[in-house]
């Protein structure tokens, strides 16, 4: 629970860090990638701090070029 | 992004930069990726993967001629439209993601097995991640000049490391030479190849930062050459010194041959320099894949900044990473058997895709101003035509 | 307002420095001037005003006014007051004419001159208590609508001396002085050449500190000189008390604690490094003198190094960079092997120090920490203790401390060593500005090398590395010549090659690489 928490600290971290710069500018388009992907990331991580089963990015390539062996 | 958009590295440091890009994560996974088929032959692989390098560095170079200091990205979102080039675009960035993925398995899984057994991963990963988001943050032009700081520093390393070994080479482990004929040696070419060369297609999105209007075809041999040379280097000594039953069982021969070294009395402490070494070289090949991920981002997206999406991408990277590396066995295996083909398809495939693309969209810029415009998005798209 | 260029110091615009009193003329009677003086000035007792009467009468015909302990009051002994009673008639004269500013008037002005020199015309109470605050004396008339200020300041000082903070073996030792005028004089003498300019501005809206910028017109880049002179002109603060503030407010590097402007007590310093193109500020009241652009090399260079000699030199700056890596490393190196890395040591080695640390209750990092800290105390208090103590105390805490807390099995005695050699590795900087920097981050590298050991110190050194790649100062990257390579420039940064070899100005600072010695 505590590494959720973690989690979650290094978001509120990174939203500060970035936020008030980009409003300040008047980054729209710049800002909602930012929270997309912020979302994305911290999802993924906090997936993982539960230990849920997340799927193998190199996966793809298996099935991909599953059938060819070097 | 504005920040960046006027850094400028210099040729020296744009060649610096391949040949440590280049080294890499070979350093340390090349002679076992090699030796798996070819044996004591692994030498004659790497000879032929490098100069094999050299072919795919002159490809490089002719897109980066074309590039007029552009990245990639947006040179083919304009002379093709958003939509297209953001879709070539689209696929660069898949591929420096999973790139950037082996990368950092690799570095992880080095720490955690050889050097710092008892800290978590997580906290390895988030220690490098949080340095190459730094890294970032500072501008092309900060870690450029390290990079050039550094240099000298590396080949220093890497003389002494060689120069200490030369007692402990026994030509004898060289034979019997091709003994199973020409076949398992070319087998071990490919992975060498597109592991160090190909995957260094990252370099063009460093581009539109060099300075000049010089054409970048000798830095970009040079740097393919002296990184290709000393990699054979390693792996000859790594054959030689070591033998090639020992490349192929143990995961880091490198490691191995670090610590063969000896002065002395000091037996043990020299592994550091290899830590040194590659460190430097991981951390610069990452930075570089980091790099080109997050501009690249902005650039297929038409963002002003990139800065943002450093953290976020941070935390995407780290989890992949360890999501994606239960074992090192398992690892290795994607590494030597799927990986390659992940790499020509994209490093080699996509970039000659460009290449064609770039060499049939150019003349008609260069002769009529806009006038010949293959898509109505072109005029719009010239506003972003520098970004990096 | 007229305003005569005199040639010691070029004034700058007064109603900027004073802009409650400018509007305020000079008004044609003694008296309401003196009111006026009275009314702003309160009643100071060392604000003096003389006044000579007409003959035989009570009024005043002339007033001096001058602050006492600033003005020499030999020269308005002897000389004003007899200019002035010998000029009476004029002066009486003069008051006839109704604009005030008669020829005699005239007359009085240059006769003035003639003996002191430096002659201003005051016409509004900005540019009076301009001249009057910073040492001049004023001479009203009556009748006039206009002052005159004469220059004939004169104040006690420190002597020219050798200077405490930066020792020489071989080389001047003459240091700066408190006094502005004494230390442009002092950089004067060593370049004798037409091209180097002063310009003097007023900063600090309360202490109006005079400050100068010296530098050598054709050597310097001019977008340099040009930066400096727009950022002194934009501070906006109450007081400069010493070029530290100047500095603070003049740096690029605001959020680094490396520091991006130099400063040095010694003058030959100052010469040297203007004749590579740096701009020299200097602030009156301070002997330490400000020189932008710098590099990080260029803390590691002491004058020294040129008059010795170049092999010596060289080496000596080797010595140099390697004590500033063990000043920087060698504690967090100590912590992460010991740590982390154990297998890294030799054999005997490891077993002496895992015995001198079987009794110690404390991880290695704490210890450090601990000893590190305490010796920073150790070396401040010896600073501040009055000189008889200082030394003393400092031998007093270093040794028995340390001993002490050997032998009561606290820290080992490894550590202290440790210590030890980093404390005297950190003095081996010249300059002292650099050893901040250097102390404060060897506790962030062994904070990080206590959690990651040498896989974070090579980390947390990629992000110096970076930091500092990252620098610039006055618009030059603070890490040429190692980064971006000049290779020709390299000649004076590692090592110093002999004088007939250091043929180029480095390219950073001129504006064109000319030649230091012509090739016969």
């Amino acid at each position: 629970m505590s590494s959720v928490f973690a989690v979650l600290a290094l978001a509120a971290a990174a939203l500060g860090l970035e936020v008030p710069g980009l409003v300040k500018r008047k980054r729209k388009r710049e800002l909602a990638v930012f929270l997309i992907l912020l979302s994305i990331g911290s999802a993924l991580y906090i997936a993982l701090a539960l230990e849920t089963e997340l799927p193998n990015p190199f996966g793809v390539l298996k099935l991909a070029f599953g059938g060819t062996t070097g | 992004m504005e920040q960046f958009a006027n850094a400028k590295i210099s040729v020296r440091q744009f060649t610096i930069l391949i040949i440590i890009g280049v080294i890499g994560d070979s350093i340390l996974i090349m002679p076992t990726i090699v030796a798996a088929s070819s044996k004591q032959d692994a030498w004659l692989s790497m000879a032929i993967a490098a100069l094999l390098g050299l072919v795919m560095g002159a490809v490089f170079a002719a897109i980066a001629n074309r590039l007029r200091r552009q990245s990639p990205i947006t040179a083919l979102q304009n002379r093709i439209g958003k939509a297209a080039g953001g879709f070539v675009g689209l696929l660069l960035l898949f591929n420096f993601f999973m790139c950037a993925l082996t990368l950092m398995s690799e570095m992880s899984q080095f720490m955690t097995t050889q050097m710092m057994p008892e800290t978590p991963v997580n906290a390895i990963l988030l220690l490098f991640m949080a340095v190459i988001i730094i890294a970032y943050r500072y501008g092309v032009e900060s870690f450029a000049r390290v990079s050039e700081l550094l240099f000298p520093v590396f080949l220093f390393l890497f003389l002494f490391m060689v120069i200490l070994l030369m007692p402990q080479v026994d030509l004898s482990n060289m034979k019997p030479i091709l003994a199973k004929g020409l076949p398992p040696v070319m087998m071990s070419v490919m992975p060498a190849f597109v592991t160090g060369f190909a995957e260094m297609v990252v370099l063009l999105m460093l581009v539109p930062h060099v300075a000049g209007k010089a054409k970048l075809t000798k830095p970009i041999l040079w740097g393919y050459a002296i990184g290709g040379l000393i990699l054979f280097i390693v792996v000859d000594l790594c054959v030689l010194v070591l033998g090639p039953s020992l490349m192929e069982t143990k995961y880091y021969p490198t490691f191995v041959l670090a610590q063969k070294i000896t002065i002395g009395q000091f037996l043990e402490r020299l592994e550091v320099i290899l830590m040194l070494i590659w460190i430097i070289t991981v951390f610069y090949k990452t930075l570089l894949l980091f790099y080109a991920l997050t501009a690249g981002t902005a650039q297929v997206l038409g963002l002003k900044e990139s800065r943002m999406l450093t953290i976020p991408y941070g935390m995407i990277l780290i989890v992949a990473t360890i999501v994606g590396t239960p074992n090192i066995s398992e690892y290795n295996k994607l590494l030597i058997y799927y990986y390659p083909w992940f790499d020509t398809v994209f490093c080699i495939g996509v970039p000659l895709v460009v290449l064609a693309v770039l060499a049939a969209t150019g003349k008609g810029k260069a002769s009529g101003q806009g006038g010949h415009a293959q898509n109505s998005q072109n005029g719009q798209n010239d506003q972003n035509g520098t970004n990096p | 307002m007229e305003r005569k260029k005199s040639p010691q110091s070029r004034q700058p615009d007064t109603s900027q420095i004073y802009p409650e009193y400018a509007h305020i003329p000079i008004r044609r009677t003694i008296e309401e001037n003196v009111e006026q003086v009275r009314r702003d000035l309160g009643e100071s007792d060392d604000v003096i005003v003389r006044e000579i009467p007409f003959e035989g009468t009570e009024t005043a015909a002339a007033a001096i006014v001058y602050i006492d302990g600033m003005s020499d009051s030999v020269i308005i002994n002897q000389y004003i007051l007899d200019v002035l009673i010998g000029n009476m008639r004029g002066i009486l004269e003069g008051t006839q004419d109704e604009r005030g500013r008669g020829g005699d008037q005239t007359a009085l002005a240059k006769g003035l001159l003639v003996g002191i020199g430096s002659i201003r015309t005051v016409t509004d109470m900005g540019s009076f208590y301009r001249n009057l605050l910073s040492g001049e004396a004023v001479i009203l008339l009556e009748g006039s609508d206009c002052a005159y200020s004469a220059d004939i300041r004169q104040w006690k000082s420190r002597d020219i001396s050798e200077s405490t903070n930066q020792t020489s073996v071989r080389g001047p030792r003459e240091s700066f002085n408190e006094t502005l005028r004494t230390n442009t004089a002092l950089v004067r003498r060593k370049i004798k050449d037409p091209r180097l300019r002063l310009e003097t501005y007023a900063l600090g809206t309360v202490t109006k500190t005079d400050v100068t910028m010296m530098y050598i017109k054709e050597i310097a880049k001019t977008s340099v000189i040009d930066t400096a002179r727009s950022r002194l002109q934009a501070i906006r603060i109450d007081s400069i008390l010493d070029s530290g503030y100047i500095e603070e407010l003049i740096e690029d590097g605001k959020y680094s604690v490396f520091p991006t402007v130099f400063n040095t007590e010694l003058p030959d310093n100052v010469a040297s490094q203007l004749l590579e193109g740096k701009v020299a500020i200097l602030v009156d009241g301070t002997p330490n003198v400000l020189l932008v652009p710098t590099q990080f090399v260029s803390f590691f260079q002491s004058t020294e190094d040129y008059y010795q000699r170049s092999v010596y030199a060289s080496l000596l700056r080797m010595l140099r960079f390697a004590s500033l890596f063990i000043s920087l490393l060698f504690p967090s190196l100590y912590i992460a092997i010991t740590t982390f890395h154990r297998e890294m040591l030799p054999t005997s080695l490891l077993i002496s120090l895992a015995a001198q640390r079987e009794g110690v209750p404390f991880p290695a990092f704490v210890e450090a920490f601990a000893m590190e800290v305490t010796f920073e105390i150790l070396r401040e208090a010896g600073l501040r203790m009055p000189r008889a103590i200082g030394q003393a105390v400092s031998v007093v805490g270093t040794l028995v401390i340390g001993q002490a807390a050997v032998e009561a099995g606290i820290v080992s005695a490894a550590m202290v060593i440790v210590v030890a050699v980093t404390a005297i590795s950190t003095f081996t900087t010249p300059a002292y500005s650099m050893s901040i920097p250097v102390r404060i981050l060897r506790f962030v590298f062994m904070m990080v090398a206590a959690s990651f050991g040498l896989f974070g110190i090579i980390m947390a050194f990629f992000v110096l590395l970076l930091h500092l790649c990252a620098l610039r100062s006055f618009g030059e990257p603070y890490m040429s010549p190692i980064s971006p390579l000049q290779t020709e420039d390299m000649e004076d940064s590692l090592v110093r090659l002999p004088r007939w070899l250091l043929f180029r100005r480095p390219s950073t600072s001129v504006s064109s690489g000319a030649d230091r010695i012509r090739k016969p």
